[in-house]
């Protein structure tokens, strides 16, 4: 068996790996993407249309321009859950070289942590925010969201595959400090939505943050075990 | 001695492909929740809001 896997080796190793790292992905990728998008226009996407008209002061849009608008956010969310997928089945095939093997059950798991990571981490100090919030420096918001999500993927990654108290301590600085030092509420506070609307928001996207992880988690998971399980 | 070569390639061509999906990743999500060109703005505007990136 061995030998007819080296013999049908191409000719390119690079493609060898990345073939189902891609495939893997994307497939998943495209699930969450979808999951994601669907969840967003039944729970969340009618919270955000009702602040914006706290926001402006104006009617609603028409139902042509709403349709465009769905439709772009469905596939948004399809190329945004792509991109979270290419990393998380990268991180998985990282971790595969130990020799530890990955199913849906154990990508399920991936997939929680991939959520604590990107959506609760950096909701912890900057959450969801509905327009009409209070605004605050853009750049400033984007770099603290950057260290938090590094942070919180360093932190997991060690609680996770760390072996050492040692370890496991610095797992939690690492998680807890940035929050500690992060940005913090303005002094003059002037959202326009009702704080029922932003707190519905907040949490609702949460929610949907974790459904839509669980499924790039455990659909990675079970196509990444087919794609090891044939020789490449 | 030929496997030893072969699965040492092997595991190169492993890291490199890691580091390809890696970056591929890593642009997709900052085109959609970091990218401030207008059009993209908008296209990507709720789903910012939603998956709770800064957007504006």
């Amino acid at each position: 068996m061995q030998h007819t896997m080296y013999a049908t080796r191409p000719a390119f190793p690079a493609t060898n790996m990345l073939r189902p790292i891609l495939t893997t992905a994307l497939l998943a990728g495209a699930a969450a993407g979808a999951t994601a998008g669907l969840l967003h226009l039944v729970f969340v996407q009618d919270i955000l249309l009702s602040a914006e008209t706290f926001e402006t002061g104006s009617e609603q849009a028409t139902s042509a321009v709403l349709t465009v608008r769905n439709a772009l956010t469905i596939m948004i969310m399809v190329m945004l859950y792509c991109g979270y997928g290419l990393i998380l089945v990268a991180l998985m095939a990282f971790y595969g070289q130990t020799g530890d093997r990955i199913d849906a059950r154990r990508g399920l798991l991936w997939g929680v942590a991939g959520f604590a990571v990107v959506i609760l981490a950096p909701a912890f100090s900057l959450p969801a925010q509905l327009p009409g919030a209070t605004e605050t420096d853009l750049a400033t918001r984007q770099i603290w969201w950057m260290i938090f999500v590094v942070s919180a993927a360093l932190g997991i990654w060690l609680l996770a595959f760390g072996k050492t108290p040692g370890q496991w301590a610095a797992a939690v600085l690492v998680l807890v400090v940035p929050h500690l030092l992060g940005p913090q509420l303005p002094d003059i506070l002037t959202g326009s939505a009702p704080m029922e609307l932003a707190a519905l928001f907040t949490a609702r996207s949460l929610g949907v943050g974790l459904l839509t992880w669980l499924v790039l988690g455990s659909v990675a998971g079970a196509i990444w075990r087919r794609e090891q399980a044939e020789p490449a | 001695m030929t496997t030893l070569v072969q699965s040492q390639s092997r595991d190169a061509s492993g890291t490199r492909a890691i580091f390809m999906a890696l970056t591929f990743g890593l642009a997709l999500i900052a085109s959609v929740g970091f990218a401030s060109a207008g059009a993209i703005h908008d296209a990507a505007h709720d789903v910012r809001h939603a998956t709770g990136f800064p957007c504006h």
